[in-house]
């Protein structure tokens, strides 16, 4: 029972942490310091707190598991997502990158070369190894910083109402 | 009897010292990594596109890619280094430049305990900052960016870190 509780947790941090970087608009959040990822840490700490009242804070250790696990669990739905909003809209995240160079005064040399590789059909197509890469180191290190200040935030918010923890 | 108690007094002395514990110094390993790679990686992205070797700069290319989903990386609002510019933008650069640096702070001065007030009004600074150039009373003032960047790094560390404080006795031979 307790076990369920926490995989259930884990996944819907996962899931809140996918839908922010896999949707296009909502993946905005993530140029505030990647927050829409660590959102899905925040999440998982959450609603883990809500589950076990009686847990009065996480261990270092506890948050470092949850934060990776949750990171893993989102790492996967993301590349899920990510594929299903490519077959929708096609590379996206290409065409909003060739807008953004295009929008630039000045472009330096090297740059200019990633322009013309980025129009050619190679990189029109669903880079689905490299975004599973990526997702598998990005995702555990933002989940676990947003379980980490959510444990903190818990922490402090009990530390005021005279709950303090043993160390 | 007056005496002899002045005199162990003077000799044994209890402090109250600051010292971690284990989970906090496991804390503070990965976080230091953490924060080290984010820092390093932002400023050899340019460098190694800039490099004449391909494999570099594929390496280069490599860590933008990486980077991609923790910030915009608009060009125009990136710091350059040798034309190119870095992996982040300005903003989030001196956010994990503030954040590495307020763990190094946090290190060295254990006993630092940063005010509630401080760090609601560091937030209120920053947030201003962002709706005023979201509501075009400026526009591309890097060095705005890199200020409210640098503080919410910096207090977000000195205000949610804490190394708990501890007794310990320590006998001082005192004259």
């Amino acid at each position: 029972m307790q076990k369920q509780g926490y995989m259930r947790a884990i996944a819907i941090g996962g899931l809140v942490a996918a839908l922010t970087d896999s949707l296009p608009l909502l993946n905005l959040l993530n140029c505030l310091c990647c927050l829409g990822i660590a959102s899905g840490g925040m999440v998982t700490l959450w609603l883990l707190r809500r589950q076990f009242p009686e847990k009065e804070y996480f261990t270092t250790p506890e948050v470092i598991h949850l934060g990776l696990m949750t990171g893993l669990v989102g790492a996967f739905i993301s590349f899920a997502l990510q594929y299903i909003v490519f077959l929708m809209y096609g590379n996206w995240q290409v065409q909003w990158l060739l807008q953004a160079m295009d929008n630039m005064d000045e472009m330096p040399p090297v740059w200019e070369r990633l322009y013309e590789e980025l129009q050619k059909p190679e990189y029109q197509g669903f880079a689905g190894l490299a975004i599973l890469i990526r997702n598998l180191i990005i995702y555990p290190v933002f989940t676990f910083l947003g379980a980490l200040l959510a444990s903190r935030f818990f922490l402090r918010k009990g530390k005021s109402s005279g709950n303090e923890p043993a160390p | 009897m007056g005496d002899e108690g002045q005199s162990i007094r003077k000799k044994a002395r209890v402090q109250k010292r600051i010292t971690a514990s284990r989970d906090e110094w496991l804390l503070f390993k990965v976080l230091f990594v953490i924060l080290l790679l984010l820092n390093v990686l932002n400023w050899l992205a340019p460098v190694l596109s800039a490099s004449r070797s391909l494999l570099l700069q594929e390496a280069g290319a490599g860590i933008y890619f990486l980077l991609d989903p923790i910030c915009h990386q608009l060009p125009d609002r990136c710091l350059r280094i040798e034309h190119i510019p870095m992996a982040l933008c300005v903003r989030c650069t001196f956010i994990y430049l503030g954040a590495f640096l307020g763990l190094i702070v946090l290190f060295w001065q254990k006993h630092l305990r940063l005010k509630t007030a401080l760090a609601v009004g560091v937030g209120i600074f920053v947030g201003g900052e962002i709706l005023l150039e979201k509501f075009g009373m400026y526009s591309n003032w890097p060095i705005l960016r890199g200020v409210s960047g640098f503080l919410s790094g910096l207090v977000v560390v000195l205000y949610f870190g804490r190394f708990t404080a501890r007794k310990s006795n320590e006998k001082n031979n005192m004259r």
